[in-house]
């Protein structure tokens, strides 16, 4: 499991409102699961704020709880969970094979309001807990809650698993137990199996920040009291079914709350929670467009500029400038009589309608009053990705209209055939660009080690020889870090028998000795209307080299893209320098993604992984419209849960953070966050930069049409 | 001694963040200008009003383009706005530090630059009734952009009634004025604007409401 790039931890103010008003059973409050509920062991029918992103720490009896919680839909939560039990012995008092004493655990929850609440009916849930780990914390339930007036909650539900294991009432079928080896399956062999026990509990808002909650616990805790019986308990003695607590919110984001746990134990929680949904400035802050220049009346047919002698390129050069005060770059300009064709190259706006519209108000600034028509045009490493068309009469007439007026107005465009044989710009190639910072490379949620990491140093630098060719090469050197520690317990265990293909980064990390990022270059064009390729070749990523080639098909107004990506590799030295080893492999996908709307998007790919192994990987994420994505992916390849080892197969959750949306700034610079399970050899995937998808659909109808109220901003 | 400053400049490089020529390196360094419009000194904040004064009287002799004082309240902010461009009914008044308030007849119908700017608006009946100076009811929208940059619209029921008669001198300006108030009500967000209208139907003062997190802006012309 590796978080790549640190995520921003400051800049994340945020603003859930924290009214506690019976709309579909929402509360701030999380319980010592980081699950939303305002109990404190036992789970509630309760979501939180739709979209809300939380993270809790708790701890009680010797275990802590990291979860990371994320409300999918206003009815269904995710949740992760990374767990640290101290003196654990797993089977139920068997030896700790841990070397450390800590046992690190994680797992998956996934729960689903069936019902909302209604002036008599309370809120239903069913809920997996730990339903594909190593189901440590397996168990089900189904729960309901009810609101009797604005501030007390009345939770009463049944449970399977650990829920059921203590005062068991009645048993459905039977229920597999002990801790399952390496984990990663879905334990649909025991959902709803088992002894089955109630639980309940009761909530009370005693004021707009406090609560206080008692509730009886179904969880017999028989894994960590070692083999169920209280002599041999080893981490904590449970005496009794009854909890209390309080749980108190500090501020918008974070809440914290204290309980006192099965009559022996003091817990604690923390949570932080943010509403991707609000940016601290809404809007933005940046500074004032220029406004739109009206032009002088009749003067839309005065042609001279273009018979007098060098207009046009003091022209160009006013556009260029005035373009340049805005962030954006002249990258090629076509002047006709009454059109005009400009390619920008925008490194400061994330939403490609404000650039547009920065553009827009800059052309009709600069350009001669009888250019009446304005094709705008974006690019990525100088291939042109789509283009906005306009009148000028639009943009004077529409300046203070809503913007949806304007959208009416606009045509979009991925024709390339507009930009062919167009002159790039004086200054922009051939042009070096480099950049020399610290970097941090984390490794968290192993099952060994809750937190690993590098911290070093890296030179990077692109050189754009010509629109569409980049030399791009970075070098780092590790300062200090220990992500090269050797393995030990489980993620050392059962390597599998696939070629060793990813399973060693271990060996990539040893030594501080400088070492080559990656060395490319790399071929970006046009095939035609929608049709995009890249070429890249040479030293890819940090395991491999060779060849990459790409073709993308996106129409420009369409939902559906459609890819195919073809690489030849081989596995490099693990000192990251020039020399290749022997294993070399063909691999390469099929890709479609689709843009569900609503906020959700799709990515599946098909093909052939770095371990010669076949499947595909399946994507789901829910995209926020100011850049947040937070997702989940899945790949399953014809390697056998055994041959592929801890974890079964590969998946993972991904978070996008835009930069703009904490600082409020337009900047393009964003955090990917991608929490993995382990590094594995099966179902892994080459990494190459400037994948084409991405690189295109900003500046694609779709995704401009959702923000298009930024062009006027 | 060069060598010595290089290596210097190559630590803070390292230790403070990236450093390059990117032409996206700087952006987000740039912290989030509170400022709308130039603070007063650092003690008090506030602007005294002999520094005003001063600047009134600077500004209008270093330029012949209409000129306006305006006071944002909440921000604790004053500056000379000029107007800087004009489409149709509609002027764009700009500060120094590139923000930019867009009025008609003295009503504001957009910011920029702000921060929960005023992206649009519809103003036309409240603007005939404040204008003709003359009482009535009308429907005024404001439009935002939310945390997710989705247009947001504010609709208001908003009654507007006159006043009594003033006058008005400050600047250039010396002219008689109508007061009119103009009370709005949208759900839960509740405004009132005030206007000093002059004969012709301008509002050559001003205090209007701009949005949750700019609250009031008052607006004085000084040169028409």
């Amino acid at each position: 499991m590796r978080v790549l790039k640190p995520a921003i931890v400051a800049g994340l103010v945020v603003s859930i409102p924290w009214t506690v008003l019976a709309q579909n059973l929402v509360t701030t409050s999380k319980n010592m699961y980081g699950t939303p509920g305002g109990l404190i062991d036992m789970p509630t029918a309760e979501m939180a704020h739709d979209g809300e992103l939380s993270s809790t720490v708790s701890h009680f009896g010797g275990t802590s709880k990291t979860t990371l919680t994320f409300q999918i839909t206003p009815r269904l939560t995710g949740s992760f969970r990374y767990s640290a039990l101290n003196e654990y012995r797993p089977g139920r008092g068997g030896p700790n094979p841990y070397p450390n004493g800590t046992y690190y655990d994680r797992s998956f929850d996934l729960r689903y309001q069936l019902l909302t609440e209604g002036q008599y009916r309370p809120g239903v849930a069913v809920g997996l807990r730990d339903f594909i780990g190593t189901g440590l914390y397996g168990s089900e339930y189904v729960v309901a809650t009810k609101s009797i007036g604005d501030r007390l909650r009345l939770t009463g539900g049944v449970g399977w698993g650990r829920l059921g294991s203590f005062n068991s009432f009645a048993t459905t079928g039977t229920r597999p137990t002990g801790v399952i080896g390496s984990g990663g399956l879905p334990t649909t062999d025991r959902w709803f199996r088992g002894p089955v026990a109630g639980f309940g509990g009761i909530s009370y808002q005693a004021t707009d920040r406090l609560s206080f909650k008692a509730e009886y616990s179904s969880d017999a805790y028989l894994e960590e009291r070692g083999g169920g019986q209280d002599p041999g308990s080893n981490m904590f003695q449970r005496k009794s079914p009854w909890n209390f607590g309080l749980d108190y919110q500090v501020s918008r984001s974070v809440n914290v709350g204290a309980y006192y746990l099965y009559g022996s134990e003091v817990g604690l929680s923390v949570t932080v929670a943010l509403d991707p949904k609000s940016s601290p400035v809404p809007g933005g802050a940046d500074t004032a467009p220029l406004p739109v220049a009206m032009r002088p009346r009749f003067s839309a047919s005065d042609l001279g500029w273009k018979t007098q002698p060098g207009a046009e390129d003091s022209l160009r050069a006013q556009v260029a400038e005035t373009l340049a005060g805005e962030g954006l770059i002249l990258e090629g300009i076509r002047l006709e009589g009454t059109r005009a064709h400009v390619l920008l190259r925008n490194t400061r706006y994330d939403v490609e309608a404000q650039a547009v519209g920065r553009a827009a108000r800059v052309l009709s600034r600069t350009l001669p009053p009888s250019v009446e028509t304005f094709t705008i045009g974006q690019t990525f490493n100088g291939m042109p990705t789509g283009a906005v068309t306009m009148t000028r009469s639009d943009v004077e007439r529409l300046e203070n209209a809503p913007a949806t007026d304007m959208f009416e107005r606009v045509t979009f465009g991925g024709d390339a055939g507009a930009w062919a044989g167009m002159a790039p710009e004086g200054g922009s190639y051939p042009r070096f660009e480099w950049s020399l910072g610290p970097y941090a490379k984390l490794s968290v949620f192993d099952p060994d080690n809750p937190v690993k990491a590098d911290i070093g140093a890296r030179l990077s630098a692109d050189y754009h020889v010509a629109p569409g060719w980049v030399l791009s090469g970075s070098v780092s050197a590790k300062m200090v870090g220990n992500l090269d520690d050797p393995p030990s317990g489980r993620s050392g265990a059962g390597p599998g028998t696939l070629p060793k293909v990813r399973s060693n980064a271990r060996l990539y990390s040893m030594g501080n000795d400088p070492r080559i990022d990656h060395l490319t270059l790399a071929r970006y064009g046009r095939l035609g209307e929608d049709w995009y390729s890249r070429v890249t070749f040479g030293y890819l990523e940090q395991m491999y080299a060779g060849i990459s080639g790409e073709v993308l098909w996106k129409p420009v107004d369409s939902k559906l893209a459609l890819g195919a990506e073809l690489n030849y590799v081989a596995q490099r030295d693990f000192d990251q320098l020039f020399g290749v080893q022997n294993y070399t492999v063909a691999t390469g996908h099929v890709s479609a993604y689709y843009d569900f709307g609503g906020g959700y998007h799709g990515q599946m790919d098909m093909g052939r992984y770095l371990a010669g192994d076949w499947g595909a990987t399946v994507a789901l994420d829910r995209e926020f419209d100011n850049g947040w994505r937070v997702g989940a992916y899945v790949t399953k390849t014809n390697v056998s849960s055994a041959a592929f080892g801890e974890g079964s197969f590969d998946k993972g959750i991904r978070i996008t953070v835009p930069l703009s949306w904490a600082t409020g700034t337009a900047t393009r610079r964003k955090n990917d966050i991608v929490i993995q399970s382990l590094t594995r050899d099966g179902g892994a995937r080459l990494n190459v930069d400037g994948r084409l998808y991405e690189a295109v659909r900003d500046a694609h109808k779709p995704q401009m049409a959702k923000t298009w109220g930024k062009f006027w901003r | 001694m060069i060598v010595k400053r290089s290596i210097a400049a190559l630590a803070a490089c390292l230790a403070l963040a990236a450093c390059g020529n990117r032409s996206d390196q700087n952006q987000i360094f740039k912290t989030l200008s509170a400022g709308f419009l130039k603070k007063g000194d650092q003690q008090g904040g506030s602007v005294t009003p002999e520094q005003v004064a001063i600047a009134i009287q600077q500004s209008l002799q270093g330029t012949d383009l209409p000129l306006a004082l305006a006071v944002m309240d909440k921000r604790n902010a004053t500056a000379i706005l000029t107007r800087i461009e004009t489409n149709g009914a509609y002027g764009t008044w700009g500060t120094s530090d590139r923000r930019t308030i867009i009025l008609r007849g003295g009503l504001v119908t957009g910011t920029r630059g702000l921060g929960n700017d005023v992206m649009s608006s519809e103003i036309d009946a409240v603007a005939a009734l404040v204008s003709a100076r003359k009482g009535g009811t009308a429907t005024r929208v404001q439009r935002y952009l939310d945390g997710e940059n989705h247009t947001v619209a504010l609709v208001a029921e908003c009654t507007v009634a006159r006043g009594g008669a003033k006058h008005v001198k400050i600047g250039e300006i010396n002219t008689r004025v109508t007061e009119m108030t103009e009370r709005c009500s949208a759900g839960q967000t509740q405004f009132e604007n005030s206007y000093m209208v002059d004969p012709s139907g301008y509002a050559v003062q001003a205090r209007q409401w701009l949005s949750p997190a700019n609250g009031h802006i008052s607006i004085q012309a000084l040169r028409r």
